[in-house]
């Protein structure tokens, strides 16, 4: 055996025994710590991130600042752009070399991106039509970057150097610590049709009217984040973890045709030069209107509007403080609508939406309202609201994306080819407004609290989807939850009680499970917090502490972790390392439930109670009572004259000595214990044990129901730190004045217990949704859907439903 | 380049429909899933099973299976269309013998649609494989997760790209 097999099967045994790899689970009998602290696994507090969750004295982040000219070719698609970036180097450290995102060339056709996809038929070698398309459209057209010069202030080239969607642009001398450089680079690119490559931005073609909207984002080369935890980020952009971003101010001027509507990321420095006397006006109104959106361009408007189509050009410029990121939209299509946000702590917010025709009745009804309904309930949780606009754009069927101010999303009506009637379902109308307010939401997490996205996709979206759920709650208490359900914690147990997971801690990049491990899990996980652990008064305290600390500023987790302990007072340790770092999911049982009354003690008190027990547990035997009947006379009952003291009384007769004992048993008992010894007998209370076990793993808070004798309830909340000694068995003792008849563990459901079959006494029969729909009790119909399926393959003329069945759908009724 | 030596051309068929394999524009909102169940049921002798499916993505599964611009699912004949669907997408097995599910029925909780299937058997299955591919030649993304429980433990299944037939055996 050589050295290399040695540390091979080394490696292997590692492998293989979690116990030696985690200092949590112990070598010796099943031990797992689940309360241990986190300093252990936490980076070490710095001058930059203090222990208590803060920004320490020496923290700093740098700063970009862009100054851009942009133009649109509409006929060509084409982006050309050149602008200055001005990067502040505030860490402590000289940077020879700056790195750019050129985040567009992940659509490239040679970008690592492209590269390492798969194909996405199972088994089958198939391709779709989309997938040619796609690779069709390369040969006419290239995408990505096409960086055209890179010099410094004064002219001077610069040497850079491209890999894949980063740049490195070296720097003679380099920029020292509070320093600035600027850089001068110019740049074009092909829009990409989003509806073929899909991604965060480009164009969408209107086939049926041969219209577009263009929307823009990765436009520019952006300066990659510097920062004390990881120095350069230097991930590259594969599709999944987001944008990791700098701080900064924009002047961005773009030409585009004359008749376009374009919004932005900021405020419109020449509104004299691009927008119609009446849009001014009816502008200036809608900044003073706060009950509902009116329209700076109808409907009618941009109907005639998209119809034409014009050879000359205009110029929009724009100027925005303190974002990260600059996104915008323009096109002839566009309808226009907006109304104002009054805000108790800040400054009015302008809410605006644009769509197309095609987002009609559905978007005039919700978008605006929802960006305010968004602005209202988040900046409760957080900060006042502090950009002056938040904007809802139309630009894609479904899905949506966030970017400073300025969002782009989903969610259409459809439109009947025959009658042209257009209709939408239910589902399409929660779905746009769920995703304004989820896209909206994102102003804040991540675009003010800048949380680093392409390490944590759960503290942009974790975060986001926390507080999207507590908004959407408040637009409508029956407003669907991720996974179905309206409560979120119901809806999430079947993820968590999968076998297939990676803690919520993962690198955004190696996340299972993208939607459930960074959205839902981390909502629900807040939601228990909030809701049962720590109670709503110290959580939005904690809560908001943490987004006033980091407003404007970049946290990692652990400044979320340390912030929300410091800002409550609750050690939240066992928290954090249950829901964040591990797989383990909520299942405690209410194993049983023991009554018990008080002894008084006195023998002759105890001994008529022993008797009747006596009576009631274990009747005579069946050959006694078959004696009996047949007149059969015992011994003892012939003979009484072999009787004694045992004859006449049985075993729970007290006897003198008995009586004596009691006797100086109440006269020993000092005066507080006498007192309560007879207060108690008075009382006489009913005493219950209960068991409870941990089968899920996570511990748990445990919110108990006792419902009484006479009808009424109690509910008590023990805390989870019961299980700190024993986290897989406890037994606790309730004192109860009214006799108990049953106990609910978690009857609100504010736990994620995976398991309620578990958690009743005495058990429950908690039937399934699928045993209910059986039995009918849903009002399930096996034979309806049955005979619905015969006559669908009958109409398909064949026994059983081949592949190609043709199936054609059921109109549905048409909107309100 | 094809494993046998020689070089070799075969002839592909496209799906047909381009709206077949969808890519959704973006992102950042929700996870193309379908979580399903396999259960045991000892009290009906049945195994059970409940497909949870994100309502609006059966209706665009039916509109690009059917070219229609709109599907709406609340309809019984749309959800016996889509229960035709699952019954060739989800394919169950023991030790090869196929296991034939019965169409329960459908109902909707929040913006999740509940398919239901169960079928009678004498026991649980011991040589339990499962094929799942719902959605998946209709989104590109879809990620199909099934936890099977026959007993005490849970195996979760997870379904996506290439994926085929998966085993769950060793749960009783
Ligand atoms: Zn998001």
């Amino acid at each position: 055996m050589n050295r290399f097999w040695l540390a091979a099967l080394a490696a292997v045994l590692f492998a293989a025994s979690p116990a030696m790899a985690d200092a949590n689970r112990q070598t010796k009998g099943t031990w797992d710590d689940k309360f241990r602290q986190l300093e252990v696994d936490l980076p070490t507090p710095n001058t930059y991130r203090t222990a208590s969750g803060a920004p320490g004295e020496a923290y700093w982040q740098q700063q970009a600042d862009y100054v851009i000219a942009a133009t649109l070719d509409e006929t060509a698609k084409r982006i050309t752009a050149s602008g200055t970036i001005t990067y502040r180097n505030n860490s402590p450290h000289p940077l020879n070399y700056v790195w750019l995102q050129l985040d567009q060339n992940i659509f490239a056709q040679n970008s690592a991106s492209r590269l390492t996809q798969t194909t996405a038929a199972p088994g089958t070698d198939t391709l779709g039509i989309a997938s040619l398309r796609q690779l069709q459209s390369y040969a006419q057209t290239s995408h990505g970057f096409e960086i055209q010069s890179v010099s410094d202030g004064s002219g001077r080239k610069l040497a850079y150097t491209i890999n894949d969607t980063m740049m490195r642009i070296d720097l003679p001398g380099g920029v020292q610590p509070k320093q600035s450089v600027t850089l001068k680079i110019s740049w074009a690119f092909n829009i990409v049709d989003n509806g073929l490559f899909g991604g965060r931005t480009g164009y969408e073609y209107f086939r049926e009217n041969d219209t577009y909207t263009f929307f823009q984002a990765q436009w520019f080369p952006r300066l990659v984040a510097y920062t004390d935890y990881t120095g350069w980020q230097h991930k590259q952009f594969l599709g999944n973890g987001e944008f990791t971003l700098e701080f900064g101010n924009y002047d961005v001027s773009i030409t585009v045709p004359s008749d376009h509507i374009l919004t932005a990321t900021g405020v419109l420095q020449n509104p004299n030069d691009v927008l119609t006397p009446a849009q001014r006006d009816r502008l200036a109104q809608a900044r003073k209107t706060y009950d509902k959106p009116m329209y700076i361009v109808t409907p009618d408007e941009a109907l005639a509007n998209e119809k034409e189509g014009v050879s000359t050009s205009r110029t929009w410029r724009w100027k925005a403080t303190n974002v990260r990121d600059f996104a915008w939209a323009s096109s002839r299509k566009f309808i226009w609508d907006a109304m104002a946000v009054d805000q108790p702590a800040g400054e009015d917010v302008l809410a605006q939406s644009f769509f197309p025709t095609e987002g009609d009745p559905l978007w005039s009804l919700y978008s605006t309202r929802a960006i305010a309904h968004t602005i209202d309930v988040y900046s409760e949780f957080s900060f006042p609201y502090p950009y002056p606009t938040a904007i809802s754009v139309n630009t894609w069927a479904g899905g949506g994306m966030e970017y400073p101010m300025i969002s782009f999303n989903g969610g259409r009506p459809v439109k009947d080819e025959k009658t042209g009637v257009k209709t939408y379902t239910r589902t399409a109308r929660d779905g746009l407004i769920g995703v304004v307010i989820h896209e909206v939401g994102h102003n804040y997490v991540p675009m003010i609290i800048n949380v680093d996205e392409r390490q944590w996709t759960w503290m942009d979206e974790g975060l986001n989807s926390f507080l999207d759920y507590m908004a959407k709650k408040r637009w409508d208490e029956n407003f669907p939850g991720r996974n179905g359900p309206s409560n979120i914690l119901d809806g999430m147990t079947t993820y968590m009680m999968s076998e297939d997971q990676v803690p919520i801690m993962t690198n955004s990049e190696s996340l299972k499970q993208f939607g459930n491990n960074a959205y839902g899990k981390p909502t629900a996980a807040l939601t228990v917090l909030r809701e049962t652990v720590m109670g709503r008064e110290l959580f939005d305290f904690a809560f908001k502490e943490f987004a006033r600390r980091w407003k404007f500023k970049r946290p990692t987790p652990a400044d979320f972790f340390r912030t929300m302990e410091d800002a409550s007072g609750i050690d939240l340790d066992w928290f954090w390392r249950g829901w964040f770092y591990t797989t383990d999911h909520v299942d405690i049982a209410l194993q049983d439930v023991r009554e018990y009354r008080l002894s008084t003690k006195d023998p002759d008190v105890e001994g008529e109670l022993q008797r009747q027990r006596r009576a009631d547990t274990s009747p005579p035997s069946v050959t006694v009572h078959e004696n009996r009947d047949a007149g059969i006379q015992t011994y003892m009952d012939k003979h009484p004259d072999a009787a004694d003291f045992y004859s006449a009384n049985d075993e729970f007769e007290p006897t003198n000595k008995d009586r004596n004992d009691y006797q100086s048993f109440v006269a020993g008992l000092k005066e507080p214990d006498r007192v309560a010894f007879e207060r108690a007998l008075r009382e006489n209370p009913y005493i219950y044990f209960m068991d409870f076990e941990n089968i899920g793993g996570l511990v748990s808070p445990l919110p108990l129901r006792f419902t009484f004798e006479d009808g009424s309830t109690k509910d008590i909340l023990i805390p989870a730190e019961i299980w700190r000694i024993n986290n897989q068995k406890v037994s606790k003792v309730f004192v109860e004045a009214k006799r108990v008849v049953s106990v609910d563990l978690d009857a609100r459901h504010q736990t994620a217990d995976g398991v309620m079959a578990n958690n009743s006494f005495p058990q429950q029969n908690v039937p399934n949704r699928l045993d209910l729909f059986r039995s009918g009790a849903a009002g399930g119909g096996r034979n309806q859907m049955a005979d619905a399926m015969v006559e669908l393959r009958a109409k398909a003329g064949q026994p059983a439903p081949g592949p190609a069945a043709p199936i054609a759908p059921t109109q549905p009724a048409p909107a309100q | 380049m094809s494993k046998a030596g020689g070089s070799m051309t075969r002839r592909l068929a496209l799906i047909a429909g381009g709206a077949l394999v969808l890519a959704p524009p973006a992102l950042a909102h929700r996870a193309q899933t379908v979580l399903s169940t396999v259960t045991w049921n000892a009290a009906s002798a049945t195994l059970d099973v409940m497909h949870r499916m994100h309502a609006h993505d059966a209706e665009l599964c039916l509109a690009a299976k059917t070219g229609a611009a709109q599907v709406d699912i609340t309809v019984l004949q749309n959800q016996a269309r889509l229960m035709l669907y699952i019954e060739e997408q989800f394919v169950l097995s023991d030790a090869g013998k196929a296991i034939k599910l019965s169409p329960l029925g459908a109902e909707f909780e929040g913006e999740a649609l509940l398919v239901y299937q169960d079928c009678k058997l004498p026991g649980p299955p011991r040589n339990l494989s499962i094929d799942n591919r719902i959605l998946r030649d209709v989104f590109e993304n879809q990620t199909n997760l099934v936890n099977v429980r026959l007993a005490e433990r849970t195996r979760t299944l997870l379904f996506s790209g290439k994926d085929g037939a998966k085993k769950a055996e060793g749960l009783l």
